[in-house]
């Protein structure tokens, strides 16, 4: 169902050349790259602040913890058979709720979150810990607060894009 | 079993840093920390770390107020606010936290 949409009208244009952005596209935009809802319905100074300084928060929290803060449980056998049956779907998720409930908080940052993953699962598992070393403590902690937050923000930034563009804001 | 902590912290150690330190001081072991790769490695800032929460107070500001506010030139403003208050009530909280850990600890 339609939910309503934004209208950018451009100075140069006349009031009949207006574009109507649904709203479902606009939070797409914005968990795409974050800032990008608000940049689609022309608020550009508010989605280059959020873009730069969600981004910021994200990559801060990678540098602070290293690229490990953001992973998910794929080292048990039962999560790395996720995607072979559905008893192994199931289980990952259930793992993924109990051990790294933190990784939703993460994803919501947009596609650069799965960056990491991506990295992690690209390195033979007898060389992980040589090549890609885990943070422990604190700075473990602080990372994985960092993209959380990062992701979480971002959540508030696709709501309120998507809000925008429904209600027609200028 | 060798006991490497004692003369360590004897040494006086109290962060990770000044651990490491120490460690490589009496040679107990190979400790030293190479930061070679940013953003794999994790960044040696143990001993700063209470400092971390003075960039994520203010990305937190910056981004609330953002959605918070219609108009755009108010952000600054009312994000400096925010991040002020957000630090005034982290630091007071972590100090009642503090005095009430000395208290209970006599």
């Amino acid at each position: 169902m339609y939910a309503g949409g934004a209208t950018i009208q451009y100075a140069a244009m006349s009031n009949s050349s207006r574009i109507s952005i649904p709203s479902p596209v606009v939070a797409l935009m914005a968990w795409l790259a974050p800032g990008g809802g608000y940049l689609l319905i022309g608020q550009r100074a508010r989605g280059l602040t959020v873009m730069f300084t969600v981004l910021s928060m994200f990559l801060a929290g990678l540098f602070i913890g290293g690229v490990r803060v953001v992973d998910i449980p794929s080292d048990d056998p039962a999560a790395a058979g996720a995607a072979k049956s559905d008893r192994g779907g199931r289980a990952f998720v259930q793992q993924l709720l109990s051990q790294r409930p933190w990784f939703i908080g993460q994803v919501l940052a947009g596609p650069i979150s799965f960056v990491p993953v991506m990295v992690r699962m690209r390195v033979p598992p007898a060389e992980l810990t040589m090549r890609l070393p885990v943070s422990h403590l604190r700075m473990n902690e602080i990372g994985t607060l960092y993209t959380a937050v990062a992701g979480m923000l971002n959540l508030l930034t696709i709501i309120d894009s998507a809000y925008r563009a429904g209600h027609d804001n200028d | 079993m060798i006991d490497v902590l004692t003369p360590i912290l004897s040494l006086g150690a109290r962060s990770v840093g000044q651990l490491l330190a120490a460690s490589d001081e009496l040679g107990v072991v190979d400790v030293q920390y190479h930061f070679t790769r940013p953003f794999v490695q994790p960044a040696p800032l143990w001993d700063y770390w209470a400092w971390l929460l003075v960039p994520l107070c203010l990305g937190i500001a910056i981004v609330y107020k953002c959605v918070r506010c219609n108009q755009m030139k108010r952000v600054p403003r009312e994000a400096l606010v925010l991040f002020v208050f957000i630090l005034v009530v982290m630091v007071s909280a972590a100090g009642a936290l503090a005095g009430l850990v000395r208290l209970m600890e006599r």
